[in-house]
């Protein structure tokens, strides 16, 4: 390879994390990664021979990449035009050992180490963020949502398109997390009292999340749980991350959005719907996903805008039905004795009602029933609904005792 | 997926067991499908990209990221797509040559030289080759592409 004239320096490159590689074939030929403190790098790959694979490095601002990739200025503007004034070259082995660091000056440059005047952006990025660093880094589980779509660049997106995305997924994780917690605890129910304070511990922080930063490639947002993971084993912090990710892919599958109705309940559904409905009508894709370098667990999915209208089609087709019989004590206050339909209130202070039929039975003794007596009835009540729909209560009448006037 | 009968098999086993999928595979039946090649001798022709030697990785980190993909030779389906590919390549990388090859190659893929991924939007598909598969001896040079 050439012999570059430059300064040698040492520059640990192992310690960056990479966002993602720009251009990939058969291996990266542009990266972008960055440092601890938030510095941008590129890797663009020159050359080569039988030992060593060589890249010239360059410190950039995030606002040249995003210009890049929009196809509004060059990558031959970003390798000449440097930040700092000058590159960093290093030579990289099979091994990735970095060898002849050095500092280059763009003069000293060849000219084929230089991308070509009109070399635009014609590629799709990888997208692929390295949150198994991340999750080494922190010693945690690391909850990854990655947001892309209209007017969503690479790194940033319009306030009033992104400050609505946080409440909306803390109030699913919330939801969810009230009924995860409920079903560990029912699980774990007759264990000793402290292993259970110690089971409601754990699962408060390992289903809370802090806010560590934000990253580029498109927008991500990057979370770990509030508790500090201690072991190499799963914890509930990853079951928890798993249960989010199974929600965010229920809406593909009817019967999986059941699953997740049994499971839980459908306030949880009526969250993930308000979700979905947000990023259909503001046309987002949002990918989630979780990884833990201690436990080895990783879990990812994609919500695509494409896929949102079929996933409300799927939320808005399931119906929640269930049954119950209720007692009331009350009066009726309208009564058809043809049809059968009825009006009965609660004379208990309970506010309860309801509007029905008399089952066939009851309707042929309507006649018995009077307007200034108190009775318990026992009414079969049937409850549907859909996700972002009201209750629909089907109120049927099957028995009607007269109180007497002692009791 | 059975993958006893692909040259990487151990390899992608391993990649399998860390819990990654393979993609949709099928297999070819006498289709055209071209490469880039060195025209001289060189030990990365035909090579899968994480074979190559030196493999193009920038940190440590980088080797624990792996996809079946790297185990896999690259391909288009039409000599125009392959081309356009490269021309993109060349303007953003003036040494390109050097990485992936200088010349356009040809062959006919059939069912005993492996599995096929789906091509995708640009023509590009990946070819999972199976032990007994030989490019080299298959794929011709059709044309220099600096």
């Amino acid at each position: 390879m050439k012999t570059i004239t430059g300064f040698n320096i040492s520059f640990d490159f192992g310690k960056l994390i990479k966002i993602t590689d720009l251009i990939y074939y058969d291996g990266p030929l542009l990266s972008h990664y960055v440092s601890e403190k938030g510095d941008n790098y590129l890797f663009y790959w020159v050359d080569s021979d039988n030992e060593y694979n060589r890249w010239i490095v360059i410190r950039c601002n995030i606002l040249s990449i995003q210009k890049y990739l929009d196809k509004a200025a060059t990558l031959y503007s970003i390798i000449t035009q440097p930040n700092d004034g000058f590159v960093y070259m290093v030579d990289i082995d099979n091994q990735v050992t970095y060898h002849h660091t050095k500092l280059i000056q763009i003069k000293n440059l060849p000219e084929d180490y230089k991308p070509a005047e009109d070399s635009y952006y014609t590629f799709e990025s990888q997208d692929d963020i390295d949150l198994l660093a991340l999750s080494q880094k922190y010693s945690s589980g690391i909850l990854e949502l990655h947001i892309k779509g209209k007017d969503v660049r690479y790194g940033s997106m319009p306030l009033q398109k992104f400050a609505p995305i946080i409440p909306q997924v803390e109030n699913i994780r919330k939801a969810l997390s009230n009924k995860y917690m409920k079903l560990i605890k029912e699980k774990k129910k007759d264990a000793d009292q402290n292993v259970k304070q110690q089971i409601e511990q754990e699962l408060r922080l390992d289903t809370q999340y802090e806010f560590l930063c934000s990253m580029v490639g498109s927008i991500r947002i990057i979370l770990k749980p509030i508790n500090t993971q201690t072991s190499f084993s799963t914890s509930f912090s990853d079951d928890f991350a798993k249960e989010m990710i199974n929600l965010f892919k229920s809406g593909y599958k009817k019967d999986d959005i059941k699953q997740i109705s049994d499971s839980y309940d459908k306030s949880v559904l009526k969250k993930y719907n308000d979700f979905i409905y947000y990023l259909n009508t503001e046309e987002l894709s949002m990918g989630i996903q979780w990884c833990n370098a201690n436990s080895s667990t990783s879990y990812k999915h994609e919500i695509e805008y494409t896929d949102t209208k079929k996933i409300l089609t799927n939320l808005s087709d399931i119906e929640f039905d269930k049954s119950e019989k209720l007692k009331i004590r009350g009066r009726f206050y309208s009564l058809n004795i043809k049809t059968g339909n009825y009006c009965f209130e609660s004379t208990e202070g309970d506010d309860l009602k309801s509007f029905g039929l008399l089952d066939e039975t009851r309707k042929k003794i309507a006649l018995l029933i009077s307007f200034n007596k108190v009775y318990d009835v026992t009414i079969e009540r049937k409850t549907t609904q859909q996700i972002a729909e009201k209750i629909k209560n089907n109120d049927t009448l099957i028995s009607f005792i007269e109180v007497s006037e002692e009791n | 997926m059975n993958i006893e009968s692909f040259k990487y098999k151990s390899e992608i086993r391993t990649l399998l067991d860390m819990g990654l999928e393979m993609p949709l595979l099928t297999n070819p039946k006498k289709i055209p499908a071209y490469r880039f090649v060195f025209s001289t001798s060189n030990i990365n022709n035909h090579k899968p990209a994480y074979i190559q030697k030196p493999q193009r990785i920038i940190t440590d980190r980088d080797k624990k990221r792996l996809n079946t993909s790297g185990y896999a030779l690259s391909c288009f389906d039409k000599e125009a797509n392959a081309i356009q590919k490269y021309e993109s390549l060349k303007k953003n990388i003036k040494n390109i040559h050097r990485a992936i090859g200088d010349s356009l190659s040809k062959g006919v893929l059939d069912i005993n030289d492996g599995m096929v991924t789906k091509i995708n939007n640009e023509g590009h598909f990946d070819l999972y080759e199976f032990a007994k598969c030989n490019l080299s001896s298959k794929f011709v040079i059709e044309k220099e592409l600096i």
